[in-house]
């Protein structure tokens, strides 16, 4: 403390900033995980377990709960299956076609959230293009076959396996092939090389990708509400079902059990990362060597179903794309359309309904961006400037939404916000425009502190003192020296925030309303509509969101910074 | 030009540098030299401005700067690795801190032109660091700081990312610069060659203190502790057996080149057994033994040397007057 007071005594800025982002962890971190304790754990102002009681006694937060957990086990299953398919068949094994199931694959990357949600049910819903084709030779095939649990499970096989694609991949290509030889020439054939060689190095990451699968499956929101059906619920839709029904103690309660699993997950994942490191392998790692499949039959059987794989993922975004060209007529009548048009695109830019929640979308994510750029800058200089408990203390706080998903940060937002607050001077912010950015700028941050952090680590803390001793002063320092060299990496965490929040669903369900409809929502809303206007524009809306995913994935990778996605 | 007035500094409870007192002059090239972790770095970042000193005064060019921030004290630094802004060019490196003191357009021109020119690196003015070999950049760094018109120019251990062969051109290039320009230059360094060639005076430094200040004859010649005499330049420090043959009372340090192989014959001589033979290009290294304490000789190669061979007796004459006595044997 005593190193912050001589800091804010040299800069009187620093003191005025610390305190705003004293007051903006207070209102918009700790308040409301303090209301969501408080409406949980005392409803009336008074400590009680009634909210606990009463969601145990229900049954349909049981079926929520149990809809969860059996998709998560079921998800975790196959995703594995069909992700470590994918990374034996491009890494490992000597397949045909290897540059086309790479692209094929690597679509969950842009093909996110409730765009793909969206997507997939144009493609399997009932009045999708696959469900005709199935019921033209199987007549009895009812309309919402693609539903429930089998509905969901089958979205995440195909869309979660973004994670093997980043990490499992780059894992293989880390393994030494020489110690593979070695085990050959010890007289171990290929088959059992793999087993006791490679896979043991692979390990700790497929167990990490694992618990990044577990925590997306349990925090699974768009993916059930577009595909689950109005029957089936998981436990996010449920804590915002709970909260449109006035029950605030129980939404409380259950995202606080929600946050529980999360976090025991992402507990779970970096006590593996941390022990898992130390499986650097060689220096110079001889890289791996493709294997052919001696058998026939065999190479014949995996080909066809690395093709099978790469078609169930490509099929439903090349409908998408075709049908965003197509009149609208065209939608639910044919199997693919028999006209191209750029109408649907040319309403999205015209007609007011449909480009406002593509302004909102975009207007509410920059607002977000810039405060939490804003925020993010400040939280590591000061930590970069001054060692200490006050520091750490701050950036820890602005890491919490980290651990906390979407429904929790919602529904504490709500509650705090729902009436006159004197925390923002007595204004109601529910029922706003600037409650959602809000929300975004609080799951944003952590993911900027994480990059800005590393990013200030890597600055060589030699330049600021050559500037220094030329005499220049603080001030001049940060914005000529240190900002312009992580300038980029602003960029690249701006553009990925920006992609991501483009597609927000999460906190978008809790906290739009009509002042803010955003991209997700309105998404969301052509997905359960039957008119086919709206089912055109939302193709239109998904390819957006999609070529702008491609753009900020292809220009992280040209920065050679980060993944293209956050491993998160 | 520099002094300093019995200097300690603390990194928290540990005294890195224990009470310390210099002067350097103006235009003097002043060498600390010392092994790694010694605390070299943290005198030359105290003097710079970038570590307080826990006790004592520290003054340039007379001015009391102990409690001015680096920025304010006019005193230029090179860094090990130069910190070189990468994301300005030479000419926007070089002008930096023109800028900062809000000169005027048409003055940093000038200034900065000149100073390229004279450190010899006006064509690459446009270039980006990443662009420029390890000597040019050196060169920008020193640039960046004379360009101030700073008197004082700090190194630290500027050289020990380069290449042997360039290291010593480097070393040329920087005396070179500082006989011209007359700047006051501090210089860190673990190498006692580099350290040796370089300074005008030197002082080394183990384990927060200061061991010897002085020339580096003096320092070579008469070292003042046991340390010194190890550190700069090698030595071999006389056995119990060596010492009392040669009437030595106390701990003996005598240098290899001061041990000569004579003829059999030859009066005062000791008989020593050749064990290995180093054959480095002009010189040769004898690793010896007499009465089965080590001793090592150095000579220039000769046929006569080089064809030693392991095993074989040979006599030694030891310079006597050269041997480095330091107190009375533990
Ligand atoms: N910022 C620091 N905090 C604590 N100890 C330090 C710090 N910097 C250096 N030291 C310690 O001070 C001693 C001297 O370091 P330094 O001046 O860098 O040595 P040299 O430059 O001679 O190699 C070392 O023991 C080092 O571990
Ligand atoms: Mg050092």
């Amino acid at each position: 403390m005593r190193a912050h007071l001589q800091d804010f005594r040299r800069s009187p800025v620093q003191a005025v900033l610390f305190l705003v982002v004293l007051w903006l962890a207070a209102s918009f971190i700790y308040g409301p995980i303090w209301s969501v304790l408080r409406f949980a754990f005392a409803p009336e102002g008074k400590p009680g377990l009634g909210a606990a009681a009463e969601l145990a006694a229900s049954r349909r937060v049981i079926t929520a709960i149990w809809n969860t957990l059996v998709v998560t086990g079921l998800s975790i299953i196959t995703v594995n299956v069909v992700g470590l398919f994918q990374v034996a068949v491009l890494e490992y094994l000597k397949v045909p076609g290897r540059g086309f199931l790479r692209f094929a694959y690597s679509t969950p990357l842009i093909f996110v959230s409730v765009a793909a949600a969206t997507g997939y049910g144009f493609v399997y819903g009932p009045t999708g293009a696959l469900t005709r084709i199935i019921q033209s030779i199987y007549p009895a095939l009812p309309n919402d076959w693609f539903s429930g649990t089998f509905a969901v499970v089958f979205a995440h096989s195909f869309l979660l396996t973004s994670f093997h694609f980043l990490f499992l991949r780059a894992a293989i290509r880390r393994v030494d092939y020489a110690t593979v030889e070695a085990a050959r020439s010890l007289g171990a054939s290929n088959m059992r090389a793999f087993l006791q060689v490679v896979l043991p190095v692979l390990l700790p990451t497929i167990f990490a990708t694992t618990l990044l699968v577990t925590y997306k499956s349990l925090g699974s929101f768009s993916i059930p509400a577009v595909l689950g059906g109005q029957r089936f619920d998981m436990v996010s839709e449920l804590i915002l079902t709970l909260n449109s029904l006035r029950r605030p103690d129980m939404a409380a309660m259950l995202s606080i059990g929600l946050g529980a699993a999360v976090i025991l997950c992402i507990v779970a994942m970096q006590y593996i990362e941390r022990r898992g490191s130390f499986i650097g392998g060689a220096k110079t790692p001889v890289p791996i060597e493709r294997v052919r499949i001696a058998s026939p039959p065999m190479r014949t059987l995996v080909t066809g179903l690395a093709y099978l794989v790469a078609l169930i993922q490509l099929v439903p975004i090349v409908l998408v794309v075709l049908f965003s060209f197509a009149p609208a007529r065209s939608i639910g009548t044919e199997v693919l359309p028999s006209t191209l048009t750029l109408k649907n695109y040319v309403t999205v830019f015209s007609q007011d309904t449909a480009f406002v929640p593509l302004r909102n979308s975009i207007l509410m994510a920059l607002a977000a961006i810039a405060a939490g750029i804003l925020i993010s800058l400040f939280v590591v200089a000061m930590a970069q400037r001054v060692k200490g408990a006050v520091s750490n203390a701050l950036d820890l706080t602005f890491m919490i939404p980290w651990i906390l998903p979407a429904p929790f940060v919602a529904i504490g937002l709500i509650l705090t916000y729902d009436e006159p607050s004197q925390l923002v001077f007595g204004a109601t912010l529910l029922g706003g425009f600037w409650i959602l950015p809000i929300g975004y700028a609080i799951v944003a941050i952590p993911m900027m502190i994480r990059f800005l952090r590393a990013a200030f680590l890597s600055l060589d803390p030699a330049l600021n003192e050559a500037a220094q001793s030329l005499g220049a002063p603080a001030y001049y320092r940060f914005f000529r020296v240190t900002l312009p060299i992580v300038l980029p990496v602003i960029v690249l965490v701006s553009g990925m925030t920006l992609n991501s929040l483009m597609s927000e669903y999460s906190m978008s369900a809790f906290l739009f309303n009509v002042n803010n409809k955003p991209l997700s929502i309105a998404l969301f809303e052509g997905a359960r509509s039957t008119n086919p206007e709206l089912a055109a524009i939302n193709m239109v809306y998904i390819v957006l969101i999609m070529a702008f995913s491609l753009l900020t994935i292809t220009l992280a990778d040209r920065y050679g910074l980060g993944n293209g996605q956050e491993k998160r | 030009m520099i002094s300093l007035d019995n200097v300690s500094i603390r990194y928290g409870a540990i005294e890195v540098v224990k009470p310390l007192s210099l002067e350097i002059a103006s235009g003097e090239f002043f060498t600390l030299l010392g092994p790694s972790g010694c605390g070299k770095t943290t005198i030359l970042r105290a003097i710079a401005g970038f570590v307080p000193v826990a006790e004592g005064r520290i003054l340039i060019a007379d001015r009391d700067v102990t409690d001015l921030p680096a920025e304010k004290r006019d005193v230029g630094i090179v860094f090990q690795n130069y910190a070189l802004f990468p994301h300005m060019t030479v000419r926007e490196n070089v002008a930096f801190g023109l800028r900062v003191a809000r000169r005027s357009k048409a003055q940093i021109a000038a200034d900065v032109d000149k100073i390229l020119d004279v450190t010899g690196i006006a064509a690459h003015g446009d270039k980006k660091p990443a662009a420029l070999s390890g000597g040019q950049q050196q060169r920008v760094a020193i640039a960046r700081s004379l360009v101030m018109g700073t008197r004082v120019l700090l190194f630290d251990e500027p050289l020990s990312n380069l290449d042997a062969k360039i290291r010593d051109d480097m070393r040329r290039e920087i005396k070179a610069l500082q006989r011209e320009l007359g700047f006051t230059a501090v210089f860190v360094t673990h190498d006692q060659e580099e350290a040796l060639s370089m300074s005008d005076r030197l002082l080394v430094f183990n384990a927060g203190q200061v061991e010897q200040i002085g020339t580096a004859r003096q320092l070579y010649e008469s070292p003042a502790t046991p340390f010194v005499c190890q550190f700069v330049g090698s030595a071999n420090l006389l056995g119990p057996v060596l010492s009392a043959r040669l009437g030595v009372n106390g701990q003996g340090y005598l240098r290899p080149e001061h041990i000569r192989i004579v003829p059999n014959d030859a009066p005062d001589a000791l008989d020593a057994q050749v064990e290995d033979v180093d054959y480095v290009g002009p010189l040769t290294r004898v690793y010896l033994r007499v009465a089965g304490e080590a001793i090592q000789l150095q000579a220039f190669s000769s046929a006569a040397i080089a064809d030693l061979a392991p095993g074989q007796s040979v006599s030694l004459q030891i310079d006597r007057d050269r041997i480095n006595l330091f107190g009375v044997a533990a």
